[in-house]
């Protein structure tokens, strides 16, 4: 049990945890409000539609994919979901599905790309963010869609415990996907995929049907979070979701995923995801004009990558 | 055109004579003392050929001399001053050159940009390149050595192997070198290609450059070479001048081992029973109509150059590429694989050459790995169950003898051995009807050949049946019950164990003769053609 435990000290989540108890600590020097549980809930609930991307995203990445277009999914399923209501008059249940289903189906495009017609994945999920960022534009004619069902709007804004849905949501997906990824047999397989994909093929998995399900499973997340942000806000905006593809994709990365896969967890892409959305409320507390946002979530993003690289070739787990 | 201008300098150096020497070289990578004290010498005018199986330090030794790899000990002197080179440049810088088995060339660019890549020169104020002054210079050279059909501005994408290698020769001209390496330049080529290739190393040889030469075909090198070092297992094993050693002489070298220590003698049970049978198995691009069978608990071995279609023939029975015409019978079945998927539930599985591209995990754990084709094995109703991968781990890295203290470690800490280890033995607990396994000890340092001998062994004795790709004669000879010989994507021989010998597989290998014009006893044939 003991050496499990000196593994997982290994994996980035246990030193991610203690920059983000460092940057807690001196928030609260910097900030009487920052430890509040206010500021907290809300800072969770700021980032819950990042989370539930970031799980798929995550498997994603640890399988050697990527997908750029989330956020303009996210964007594109909100408004699917509010139209079918709006001017469909469809029950808020069926229009969520309706939702989910149409950000699945462009994660199932993106598969198709990748794995059938061997687009780069950059270059497909590239072109599909522009596509169904257009498409958001064309169905809406850029205008919001608000004023939801009650019990729809339920789903962002109620709370159980206390606690806001959406920040339920995503801990209930967190754990599934963990409990997939870490005790179960098609939890292995991104894994092996990313690692090397050859010598997956030549172990006898099918890696282009685990790519393809894996680019759905992301669409899904997408659905997902668009129809919450719906919900959550009682509206849907044609600029939902505008650069959460590249914030979650560093918040995965600084949460341990590479890029050239292989390697990643689920519970250190959302604590990469909980520091960047604690720094930037931090940064907002204090009064740092919001320019710097920017500055500080790349330099975090470097520094995080940069260290991580540099001390792996030192241990001599990468022959550089 | 023939006459080339001699006020401009030479392109390759006709001048300077010189003499490299290396003295006591040694060199440790993890797991394998690839060169032992070696001593080994060219100079100007020479060709010094290098012979000895695969690992035995051939190249390893030439990448020191060209400057990619640093000897942990030992010296080396050009014209007798000590000298070490810390990138090829350097090496470069002192005129030496390697002419690359698989051509090193830009591909989508042209020839003339290829020759000069490294040294481009400019003209004017703004530095912009000469290209007329290398597309000059390059056609000169191209003419010179008889090659004007090929053009200084044809891109190399559009050239042939042995044309590429033409290209390669020139840049390493174009770089003044004066000593030049050849690692095995004709396993490439065609035999009239091959003739070019020699004219042109005679013609360097002339003009003063010195020449190291690396082949596993000895009659090539009882043609070309003034002398000839044969290496084995890191130890310079003889030195000779090419008139006092004959073929036989230089393979006794090579193999120098005892066999009868490596491979115990077999003892196999062959079951009568066919498990595999191939019938006419076509695929255009790499192999056509090759039928052969293997029988419960044989060993057929896989001989042949690089290029004649084994691995391929091998890739295509695990359905990773697919056949265009033929049958394929398992157990008396006839079937259709897709997908190595599939062919791993008929039971047929394969060990790559390249372990670390295809066959490994490398930034995973040991334990990872050899889970990674028995994740049923392991799991109940999908949920991975911790005591069973902990007891297939364990029991795999004692089975394999692996040398580890910890089954987290990850696997590209481990040695050469010890990874083909894993990457053959994640297949044991599939109790594979086939086992494909291509070039088996690449790499691998004698000690954990041995091992991976035993394991082929062990296996075949429990009744798998396995097809051995290997490039090492001493290899198909020892542990083989029956070989088959592929040369240009064809069976061009099958021989049984009573009648295995190195000349023979190497005159298969070679397509100097097939079975109805060969006479076994003609052994001199070897060094004539």
């Amino acid at each position: 049990m003991n050496d499990k435990l000196k593994k997982l000290i290994r994996i980035r989540e246990i030193p991610l945890l203690f920059f983000l108890f460092a940057v807690a600590i001196l928030g609260s020097f910097i900030s009487p409000y920052f430890l509040l549980s206010a500021n907290f809930s809300a800072i969770f609930l700021g980032l819950s539609l990042d989370a539930i991307i970031v799980i798929a995203m995550c498997m994603l990445l640890i399988s050697g994919g990527f997908d750029l277009s989330v956020g303009a999914n996210l964007a594109f399923s909100g408004m699917i979901c509010a139209i079918a209501m709006a001017n469909f008059g469809l029950p808020w249940p069926v229009a969520c599905i309706a939702a989910i289903l149409s950000g699945t189906l462009v994660g199932v495009v993106n598969g198709l790309m990748v794995t059938r017609f061997y687009v780069n994945p950059l270059i497909a999920t590239l072109g599909m963010m522009t596509i169904v960022r257009s498409l958001v534009l064309i169905v809406s004619g850029d205008r919001s869609m608000s004023s939801f069902p009650k019990a729809f709007q339920w789903i962002g804004q109620g709370k159980i415990f206390d606690i806001p849905n959406p920040i339920w949501i995503f801990i209930i997906l967190v754990i599934l996907a963990e409990i997939v990824l870490r005790t179960m047999k098609i939890g292995r397989l991104p894994f092996f995929v990313g690692s090397n994909a050859q010598a997956a093929e030549l172990s006898g998995l099918r890696v282009k049907k685990i790519q393809f399900i894996l680019y759905a499973i992301c669409g899904c997340a997408a659905g997902i979070a668009g129809v919450v942000s719906a919900a959550r806000l009682n509206a849907a905006f044609p600029l939902a979701g505008n650069g959460a593809e590249l914030r979650i994709i560093a918040a995965a990365v600084i949460g341990g995923c590479s890029l050239s896969g292989g390697q990643g967890s689920i519970v250190g892409a959302l604590l990469g995801v909980i520091l960047m959305a604690m720094i930037n409320n931090l940064l907002i507390l204090t009064g740092v004009p919001i320019y710097w946002q920017g500055f500080v979530a790349g330099s975090v993003l470097i520094g995080a990558v940069g260290f991580d690289e540099y001390s792996k070739r030192k241990r001599g787990d990468i022959r550089s | 055109m023939s006459d080339v201008n001699h006020d401009k300098p030479a392109l390759y150096s006709a001048g300077s004579l010189i003499e490299i020497k290396l003295k006591n070289i040694s060199k440790k990578f993890p797991g394998v003392q690839a060169l032992d004290k070696v001593d080994f010498f060219v100079k100007s005018n020479q060709v010094h050929a290098l012979v000895g199986e695969n690992g035995a330090g051939k190249s390893t030794l030439v990448k020191i001399i060209a400057g990619i790899e640093i000897h942990d000990d030992g010296t080396l002197t050009i014209n007798d001053k000590d000298i070490v080179f810390s990138s090829p440049r350097e090496a470069q810088n002192h005129g030496v050159s390697i002419v690359h088995q698989e051509a090193d060339l830009f591909p989508a660019l042209t020839v003339a940009e290829n020759v000069f890549a490294n040294n481009l020169p400019t003209k004017g104020f703004l530095k912009t390149v000469d290209f007329r002054k290398i597309q000059n210079e390059t056609n000169e050279l191209l003419v010179k050595f008889g090659h004007p059909e090929i053009k200084s501005t044809d891109v190399v994408n559009s050239l042939s192997v042995g044309q590429r290698q033409i290209v390669e020769i020139i840049k390493a001209l174009s770089l003044n070198s004066n000593i030049i390496i050849f690692d095995e330049p004709t396993a490439v080529l065609t035999p009239s290609e091959t003739d070019i290739l020699f004219s042109i190393i005679n013609d360097l040889k002339k003009n003063n450059i010195a020449i190291i030469y690396i082949s596993h075909r000895l009659e090539e090198i009882k043609k070309i070479a003034d002398y000839v070092s044969i290496l084995k297992d890191g130890k310079l094993m003889a030195t000779k001048k090419i008139n006092n050693i004959n073929t036989d002489e230089m393979i006794k070298f090579m193999v120098g081992r005892d066999l009868k220590d490596i491979f115990e003698e077999s003892k196999n049970k062959i079951g009568e029973e066919k498990i595999l049978e191939v019938k006419n198995l076509n695929n255009p691009k790499f192999f056509d109509n090759i039928s052969f069978d293997i029988k419960k608990g044989e060993i057929v071995g896989f001989s042949g150059l690089i290029g004649a279609g084994r691995t391929e023939l091998a890739l295509t029975l695990f359905g990773f590429y697919k056949a265009t015409g033929g049958t394929v019978i398992l157990n008396g079945k006839n079937i259709t694989i897709n997908n190595p998927s599939e062919a791993i539930i008929e039971g047929i599985v394969y060990v790559s050459e390249e372990r670390r591209e295809k066959g490994l995990f490398t930034d995973m754990s040991i334990k990872n790995n050899l889970i990674s084709p028995n994740l049923n094995h392991v799991t109940n109703k999908g949920i991975l169950q911790n005591d069973k991968i902990n007891n297939l781990t364990s029991k795999s890295i004692n089975q394999l003898n692996i040398k580890t203290n910890d089954a987290e470690n990850l696997v590209l800490k481990l040695s050469g051995g010890n990874q083909q280890k894993i990457a053959l033995g994640k297949w044991l607990p599939k109790n594979p009807k086939l086992l494909i396994i291509d070039e088996p000890t690449r790499g691998v340092d004698v000690g954990a050949k041995q091992e991976v001998y035993k394991i082929l062994r062990q296996l075949a004795k429990d009744g798998t049946s396995i097809m051995l790709i290997s490039s090492e004669l001493p290899e198909i000879i020892g542990l083989c019950d029956r070989a088959i010989v592929m040369h240009n994507g064809k069976i061009n021989g099958q021989l049984e164990k009573k009648d295995f010998s190195e000349e023979l597989i190497l005159k298969y290998a070679s397509g100097y003769a097939n079975l109805n014009s060969l006479n076994i006893n003609t052994k001199n044939n070897l060094s004539h053609e």
